[in-house]
């Protein structure tokens, strides 16, 4: 918004930087950072009645704040979010598509007992078996699917 | 946990999700473009935080302690069956949305409206696994892993006594028993060891 963030910052900036936040949230809180285990704790712990670690609740604010801050500081204002895929697809179908793609990663998630942080990132770095392979899987079903989707479409998305 | 490491909690977390939005992780035509394999720079922002966070993990492994956590305790599972259909299936709404459960908070958070409906799927969708996986726990009751928070296998490199341990979950490691959740494979050994309070035992 007061566009004194680039629209991406260099790679070589941020990919460390979120590297360092792993270690960090290791060396410092001995804990694997993990996003969907934030929101397993904040919004599905209350409603299945148990209780969830109060960290992760802690840390999914913090990381809100993070991204407002961001966003604030940065250019991008999108009203949709989906600029291309909205021109590409009707509503009618945009919006349950995004509701599905949303069911998939919530479920997958908690099957596989992270995502994209806490396995792709800190799983990783540490070398578990389990989060080589989800990434590894995650990684390609997402590729398949997104070349599926540019040949369902022409080549539009 | 103690002070310390929840002041950490809190400063890693504004970082990282600062980090998420600034790398567009929230920008769906950044993901788009790199799982068409047609940008490399989400794969290089992924792969030097892997490559910063492994170096990071090795020095502390050689430290063996963390500042306020007590031994340093890291994921060390085998891969079964419910990683690779998840992430799997992760994988299917990661294509589709362009975006993942850290990455929705960046869209909204710039803007993007629309990632409130993935998170409303999102939320969804973790409540759909524990209901699915909840007429398991019931003939099991033992059976509980997909009711927590997720939490690794861990490893563990000293023994766990005064380590604050995790603050919900000292059932977890009975959930491996062999043909929960028809799984078939059995718990390694030292698996059993992370549990932070005595562990119930079928």
């Amino acid at each position: 918004m007061l566009k004194l963030l680039p629209a991406l910052l260099p790679w070589w900036l941020a990919g460390p930087g979120l590297g360092l936040c792993v270690a960090a949230l290791y060396g410092l809180a001995n804990r694997r950072l993990g996003v969907s285990g934030a929101w397993l704790a904040a919004v599905i712990a209350p409603i299945e009645g148990w209780a969830g670690e109060r960290w992760r609740v802690e840390f999914l604010a913090a990381l809100t704040g993070g991204a407002l801050a961001a966003g604030t500081l940065g250019s991008a204002t999108r009203l949709t979010g989906y600029p291309v895929l909205s021109r590409t697809v009707p509503a009618a179908a945009l919006l349950p598509v995004l509701a599905a793609g949303g069911l998939a990663l919530g479920y997958g998630a908690r099957c596989a007992e992270g995502c994209t942080s806490g396995h792709g990132l800190s799983g990783c770095a540490a070398g578990s078996p389990d989060s080589l392979a989800a990434t590894a899987t995650f990684f390609a079903a997402a590729v398949g699917v997104t070349f599926a989707a540019h040949a369902l479409t022409g080549g539009a998305l | 946990m103690n002070r310390g490491a929840r002041a950490s909690t809190i400063g890693v977390g504004i970082a990282f999700g600062f980090l998420v939005t600034g790398s567009g992780f929230g920008n769906y035509t950044t993901i788009h473009q790199a799982l068409l394999l047609r940008s490399w720079y989400l794969f290089a922002v992924f792969g030097s935080a892997v490559a910063v966070a492994a170096a990071g993990l090795a020095l502390l492994r050689r430290a063996g302690t963390t500042r306020y956590g007590g031994p340093l305790r890291l994921p060390h599972g085998p891969a079964r069956r419910p990683h690779l259909y998840g992430a799997a299936i992760f994988g299917v709404g990661f294509g589709l949305t362009g975006t993942c459960p850290g990455g929705a908070v960046a869209m909204v958070a710039t803007g993007g409206l629309a990632g409130l409906l993935v998170l409303a799927g999102l939320i969804s969708g973790m409540w759909l696994r524990g209901a699915t996986a909840r007429p398991a726990g019931v003939r099991h009751p033992e059976i509980v892993a997909d009711r927590l928070p997720v939490q690794p296998r861990m490893h563990v490199k000293d023994a766990p006594s005064g380590h604050g341990g995790h603050d919900s979950v000292p059932t977890l490691l009975v959930a491996e028993q062999p043909g929960g959740l028809g799984l078939t494979s059995r718990p390694e050994p030292d698996q059993h060891r992370s549990s932070a309070g005595p562990a119930r035992r079928p």
